[in-house]
């Protein structure tokens, strides 16, 4: 009778046991955790997008003076932008609509313009941005150069903003 | 040690105001701009008057021309070539033509120049003497 006790005695307490181990188990599926790497892309910089602004343009220029440079310019990136530089693009040359102009020598020059604060908005649509005085003709400018629409090859430079 | 942790804070705090101030630059985008020269427009025919009797001397105005830093004058008809203080480049918007003969018919046109460009020429208008 003894022995029978003990024995039920063991099997409430390897019961027992087994529960509690049974519970620890559970109660580590719900604790679960693990370590690894997550990923986020940055968005990448895309050059803003020029556009013919000749549309635009005042007929400033008379022989020996200077007029504004005109440009259009978008804005692809999701991102507000300050445009710091306008540079004519190397060896670029600049041309008119009127062959005779450019045949004589049209005299029109280009001084690059730097420390720009020009704020396009993030997505900006085509601007037309105008750069005061940055165009030049000589005195040396042809007959045939009058209403000339000149185009000037240029590099922007932009910074997010 | 509370030196070395406002020295570590301070130092902290500027990296990540520089890091929050640095800009992405945009590739350099290509492309044309765009300027356009002037055209010099039309000048106003002149208005004349005339005096004198035997030699005639015919005085001309013409309004001011948008863009011209000088003016040219030309005359046709009549006898002898364009005189008194009508020739060359003007830079004045009146000059008088003398001495004219009598009983003679000119006409008198006005083109803007502005350095190496000249305007088309204006109406003209004729004096009888």
């Amino acid at each position: 009778m003894v022995a029978i006790t003990i024995r039920r005695r063991t099997l409430l307490l390897a019961l027992a046991l087994l529960a509690v181990v049974a519970s620890g188990v559970a109660i580590a599926a719900w604790s679960t955790s693990t370590s690894g790497n997550g990923y986020a892309k940055a968005t990448t910089a895309t050059a803003l997008t020029l556009s013919d602004a000749s549309a635009s343009t005042s007929g400033d220029l008379y022989p020996g003076g200077s007029g504004d440079l005109e440009l259009k310019v978008a804005n692809p990136n999701s991102f507000p932008v300050r445009i710091t530089a306008v540079t004519l693009t190397a060896g670029g040359t600049i041309t008119s609509n009127v062959g005779a102009c450019d045949s004589a020598g049209n005299g029109v020059s280009f001084t690059n313009q730097s420390g720009l604060a020009i704020d396009l908005a993030a997505n900006a649509a085509a601007t037309v941005v105008t750069l005061p005085g940055a165009v030049q003709m000589s005195s040396a400018s042809g007959n045939s150069c009058q209403g000339a629409i000149f185009t000037i090859p240029v590099d922007v430079t932009a910074a997010s903003n | 040690m509370p030196a070395r942790l406002l020295i570590g804070g301070v130092a902290a705090l500027l990296l990540t105001a520089a890091s929050a101030t640095a800009a992405w630059t945009t590739p350099a985008a290509g492309g044309s701009a765009a300027a356009r020269a002037a055209a010099l427009p039309q000048a106003g025919a002149p208005s004349a008057t005339k005096s004198g009797i035997g030699t005639v001397t015919v005085s001309l105005s013409w309004p001011p021309v948008p863009g011209a830093t000088g003016y040219l004058v030309a005359r046709t008809g009549g006898i002898g070539s364009l005189g008194g203080t009508c020739t060359g480049t003007l830079t004045t918007t009146s000059c008088s033509d003398g001495p004219l003969l009598t009983l003679q018919t000119y006409s008198y046109t006005v083109t803007a120049v502005h350095g190496g460009w000249t305007g088309p020429a204006g109406p003209a208008t004729t004096v009888n003497t």
